[in-house]
């Protein structure tokens, strides 16, 4: 008999048992459903977490002073000297601090952070309008800011703050630039900041030298060679006091991010493939009812000339069209439900294609292996005590 | 065409063995049309199934068509049951969930002809028995004679050297019953061998030949 053939008989067993047909399926819809739901929900999370960290910069190490007895910062000079070390690609000293601002009548209290030119490619920072911050505005003290997109969200009911002049602490600055907005990240609001060139903050934050600083390797395979160029040169700067510093390693971040987060879907995945295990002997057992009901009519396939290989398929079949039915109602039912989470509860989620077919495929393998049991025991029946069946 | 040597058959239900046949020898050559006859429980349907394969004897020998074959294995008597054999039961036998059409082609899908072979046969089987036009039909819509012509369709949709009929008519009157009759005898006319088997002495007439069993032996033999 052809498999196609096979298929069409199946699918008429099938369909002439509607109820009990869907409830055998309703197991593999779940498992399935769970299975997708699960990994979209972790994938989803990863992929947002990643995202923000990235968004941060890439690359990055960050560096924090905390210095050796009075020798607690590092000089301006002496740091932008590190970015001709091997590996290095840009380096961004910060000042930061918090401040309020104010336009007209709007206040809003929000972080200061004084940079240079460099902060805005090794920190990923783009410009909405206007210009970022230049060397003349470093060297010259100007009293110049950049504005995050929530701070002009919050001060400015009009048009283009370009060219006003807000209030910082109450002395004047002059608008020179809007950030793109970055959302929200580990370390608080990247939208709710200002920016000022690093010169000016120290002064308006009566602090000396630099204590924070970021520092973009020239490439993913660089980044540990200029962690170790790094903490070679703090190493001798503070008299081998490990505790005088603290260097962050992004990507470090970012494997153990995706570490923990991989195990999670893993864990997720497979608690909700038990149910799917679950749904396969839930089709055994329905195929073994159905084996007995059927004795006759196998029976009478066999007088006429059924092999076992035949009746075996048959039954095979029948399984793994219940389960594969059931596997593409589950695929269609946990995308809308990764759709429904997202638009009414707000959580991402993602789901790949590779989600979509494995949890499809153990669907029909579950579909194959639990019939296996019940089509044997079918091809097996002798066709006179078959016949005899009532 | 067939041969029986010294043929038993012991079932064993539990600690229980029955002898159902007791030693039969037997000879039905190409183109005979024979009846055999015999009071419940003699054996004549443990007899049928090991002349269609359906069964294999406890000890004898089973020559068909000149090859023993009780010691085939379920695969090969599938085989000979599916190309050689035409089965007719009392209780027609077909399978509810197909009409008229798919049941007479299910046999020829085990033998996996091609489609337009299959569907010929299946035509020629079906006008045979003057059932073309019910070929849609469920089962469950026909007569309990219509239901045994399908069944006869599909025992000849195969073109079988052997027809094996158990009561074919036992669950007929008597007017649809001879309708059947007149089937089978044409079909031995055409020149298929054809054992019956019944309880009926006037549907045994039709036969060339009667056989009596009882107790799992033969007790007579006659020629009309
Ligand atoms: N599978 C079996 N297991 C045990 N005993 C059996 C089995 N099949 C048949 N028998 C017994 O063997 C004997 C012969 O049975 P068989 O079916 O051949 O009779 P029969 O001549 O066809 O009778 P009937 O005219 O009622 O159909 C009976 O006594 C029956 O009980
Ligand atoms: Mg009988």
């Amino acid at each position: 008999m052809s498999f196609a053939k096979a298929v069409k008989m199946a699918y008429k067993e099938i369909v002439g048992n509607k109820m009990r047909t869907f409830l055998t399926m309703l197991g593999i819809i779940i498992g399935v459903s769970a299975v997708i739901i699960m990994v979209s929900i972790v994938q989803g999370t990863t992929s947002r977490i990643t995202e923000r960290l990235e968004s941060m910069g890439t690359n990055l190490l960050s560096v924090r002073i905390m210095g050796r007895g009075a020798d607690s910062f590092l000089e301006y000079d002496e740091v932008l000297s590190l970015s001709d070390k091997y590996g290095i690609l840009g380096v961004a000293p910060v000042a930061s601090g918090n401040a309020t601002v104010k336009y007209g009548t709007n206040t809003m209290d929000i972080t200061v952070e004084g940079v240079d030119e460099n902060y805005q490619s090794v920190r990923n920072h783009t410009v909405q309008s206007g210009r970022f911050i230049a060397p003349l505005d470093v060297k010259y003290r100007h009293k110049v800011i950049l504005l995050g997109s929530e701070v002009v969200k919050e001060l400015f009911t009009i048009q283009n703050p370009i060219g006003e002049t807000v209030k910082l602490n109450g002395s004047n600055y002059t608008v020179i630039g809007v950030l793109e907005e970055k959302g929200s990240s580990i370390g608080g609001s990247n939208d709710e900041k200002v920016l000022i060139p690093i010169s000016t903050a120290q002064r308006f934050l009566k602090t000396e030298g630099i204590r924070s600083l970021f520092i973009q390797a020239e490439s993913a395979e660089m980044v540990d060679v200029a962690y170790a160029e790094l903490e070679k040169f703090l190493l001798n700067r503070f008299k081998n006091d490990e505790d005088a510093f603290r260097i962050f390693n992004q990507s470090e971040m970012l494997s153990t991010v995706n570490e923990v987060t991989n195990n999670m879907a893993l864990m997720l995945g497979g608690i909700a493939a038990i149910s799917l295990i679950v749904g396969g002997i839930g089709i055994m057992n329905i195929m073994l009812v159905s084996v007995t009901e059927r004795t006759r009519e196998i029976g009478i396939r066999k007088a006429i000339g059924a092999k076992r290989k035949d009746i075996l398929i048959q039954f095979l079949i029948e399984s793994a069209t219940i389960s594969g039915f059931g596997g593409i109602i589950g695929v269609i039912i946990g995308l809308a439900g990764n759709k429904m989470l997202n638009m009414f509860a707000g959580i991402n989620t993602k789901s790949t294609v590779s989600v979509l077919v494995i949890a499809f495929s153990f669907s029909l393998i579950v579909g194959v292996f639990f019939g296996i049991y019940p089509a044997n025991k079918a091809s097996k029946l002798k066709p006179v005590d078959a016949l005899r069946f009532e | 065409m067939l041969e029986l040597k010294y043929v038993t058959k012991v079932y064993n239900s539990g600690s229980i063995q029955f002898k159902a046949l007791k030693g039969i020898s037997l000879k039905v050559d190409r183109g005979e049309f024979v009846a055999v006859m015999g009071p419940s429980g003699s054996g004549k349907s443990t007899l049928m199934n090991i002349l269609g394969c359906l069964d294999v004897p406890t000890s004898g020998e089973y020559f068909f068509e000149g090859i023993e074959v009780s010691n085939f294995t379920d695969n090969q008597l599938a085989e000979i049951r599916n190309k050689k054999i035409g089965f007719i039961f009392q209780k027609f036998n077909l399978l509810p969930q197909m009409n008229t059409y798919e049941n007479v082609e299910l046999p020829l899908l085990y033998r996996r002809m091609d489609t337009a072979e299959r569907n010929q046969r299946v035509r020629k089987a079906l006008e045979q028995v003057g059932l073309i036009d019910w070929k849609e039909h469920k089962p469950t819509e026909l007569s309990g004679g219509q239901q045994q012509r399908v069944a006869i369709a599909r025992a000849l949709a195969g073109d079988p050297h052997l027809i094996l009929a158990d009561e074919p008519t036992g669950n007929l009157d008597s007017k649809t019953g001879t309708e059947v009759l007149k089937i089978m005898k044409d079909l031995n006319k055409n020149g298929r061998t054809i054992v019956l088997i019944t309880h009926d002495l006037n549907v045994a007439k039709s036969a060339k030949r009667i056989i009596s069993i009882k107790d799992g032996l033969i007790v007579e033999e006659r020629r009309n």
